[in-house]
């Protein structure tokens, strides 16, 4: 990659971060976090104070790569005749959608352990996991981002998912495998055990590329 | 015409162009030069087809039939820029207006026609608390941050303030000298201005004469 277009890039990414760090989505993620834990501390709910169905609908609502809203504001045809290529806005647009994801388990699990009088090193890995998660998720919510007009494309996408996993399991399918399936068989405070998990993540970022790159790819103007 | 200027850039040539806008031909049959030198301007009334015209002329759709080519300066030129302009261009409403600025020209102040950007512009001015004008003013100065061989604007000066049409026309002046610059626009052209040439949509416009 030239140093013009990691430049190019960088900057896309950088615009994008602050954009969805400006977002509706991921000031309704971050709340929605704090209430789903807040109140799971508060009334001893599971084990973990509702950490878990708290990070991932903290991170379905705030990973979004708005793409329905570049349509809406007509930006493909900004962007593509006079800024950026499909490719490099693909690439700017995961990147950050990567960096939000990240900054939300970072902030989940710093407000985790100011909640509850939790041990670091379970934190961490309770981090680790869920930033594993995330790589999960993204794919998902470009898909729904690319596909529907809606704020809200990871609250479809964590909807869908959870639907079909519900019909997994409802047709016979033994859930241990589907969480196995997923990598998500970790062993707390065991990083290795994450690995599998984080091999499919590294699958599902680069299946959220290319979610990012189609849909770019169809709605960018080609000159002729 | 060629604005008196010899023509030493980059050219669009049309030649048999045939432009539908709907159900009826917006040009029949055009052959048209535009050249460096001066700007081209495309007037007509509403719906007259001019958006239609000038995406066919930035390459973002194809004519019915003829062709629009582009003529490089010299043999070995590098690939041509085009900048396309068009007025349902939005920012995102959210975002500060300097991080779109430090986007499009990070390493300077501006990068573009400075005269341009919105005035009193600070560093947390979102772009949903400033005008319609001053966010175009914002998207034109974008596109003429960059080098561009050809720009094609469709109605550029709407909503734009009588100071921000005056940087603007002072702009695309300047670029005129040595990139291809088309502009539509329902409104008079700018008084004491000599144009590369002047199109009139909407008048059977057909067969016009290479320069």
């Amino acid at each position: 990659m030239s140093p013009s277009v990691r430049g190019s890039c960088r900057r896309f990414a950088r615009f994008e971060s602050g954009r969805a760090l400006g977002s509706f989505g991921w000031r309704l993620g971050v709340v929605a976090f704090g209430i789903v834990h807040a109140s799971g501390t508060r009334f001893h709910l599971d084990e973990d104070g509702l950490f878990g169905y708290g990070i991932l609908v903290g991170l379905a609502l705030g990973g979004g790569v708005r793409l329905g809203e570049d349509r809406r504001l007509r930006l493909p045809l900004l962007l593509g005749m006079n800024v950026l290529n499909p490719a490099r806005y693909a690439v700017g647009k995961v990147a950050s959608q990567c960096l939000v994801m990240m900054a939300l388990v970072a902030l989940a699990v710093l407000v985790s352990l100011v909640l509850r009088p939790v041990d670091p090193g379970l934190a961490a890995w309770h981090g680790l996991l869920f930033a594993g998660v995330a790589g999960l998720l993204a794919p998902a919510i470009s898909l729904a981002d690319a596909l529907l007009d809606t704020r809200l494309p990871g609250l479809v996408a964590l909807l869908g998912m959870m639907g079909g996993l519900v019909l997994l399991v409802g047709t016979g399918v033994d859930p241990a495998s589907v969480t196995r399936a997923l990598g998500l068989d970790a062993v707390p405070r065991a990083p290795t055990t994450l690995l599998p998990l984080f091999g499919r993540s590294v699958v599902g970022w680069a299946s959220s590329f290319l979610v990012v790159l189609g849909a770019a790819w169809y709605g960018f103007p080609r000159p002729g | 015409m060629n604005g008196g200027t010899e023509w030493n850039g980059w050219a669009l040539r049309a030649r048999g162009l045939f432009v539908r806008g709907g159900a009826r031909a917006v040009v029949s049959g055009l052959d048209h030069d535009f050249e460096n030198g001066g700007i081209h301007w495309v007037t007509g009334p509403n719906g007259a087809g001019k958006s239609t015209f000038l995406r066919v002329l930035a390459g973002v759709s194809s004519p019915a039939e003829g062709i629009v080519a582009i003529s490089p300066p010299a043999e070995g030129s590098p690939a041509p820029v085009r900048r396309y302009y068009h007025p349902d261009m939005r920012l995102p409403p959210e975002i500060r207006a300097w991080d779109w600025i430090r986007f499009i020209a990070p390493r300077k102040e501006g990068g573009g026609p400075d005269g341009l950007l919105p005035p009193h512009l600070n560093s947390r001015t979102r772009i949903r608390d400033i005008s319609t004008g001053e966010e175009k003013r914002l998207v034109l100065w974008s596109i003429l941050a960059s080098r561009g061989d050809i720009l094609v604007l469709d109605e550029p000066f709407e909503h734009l303030s009588a100071e921000a049409k005056g940087e603007l026309t002072l702009a695309l002046d300047g670029r005129a000298r040595r990139s291809v610059v088309v502009v539509a626009t329902n409104q008079a052209v700018p008084e004491g201005m000599v144009p590369g040439s002047l199109l009139a949509l909407g008048e059977a416009l057909t067969g016009v004469n290479p320069s």
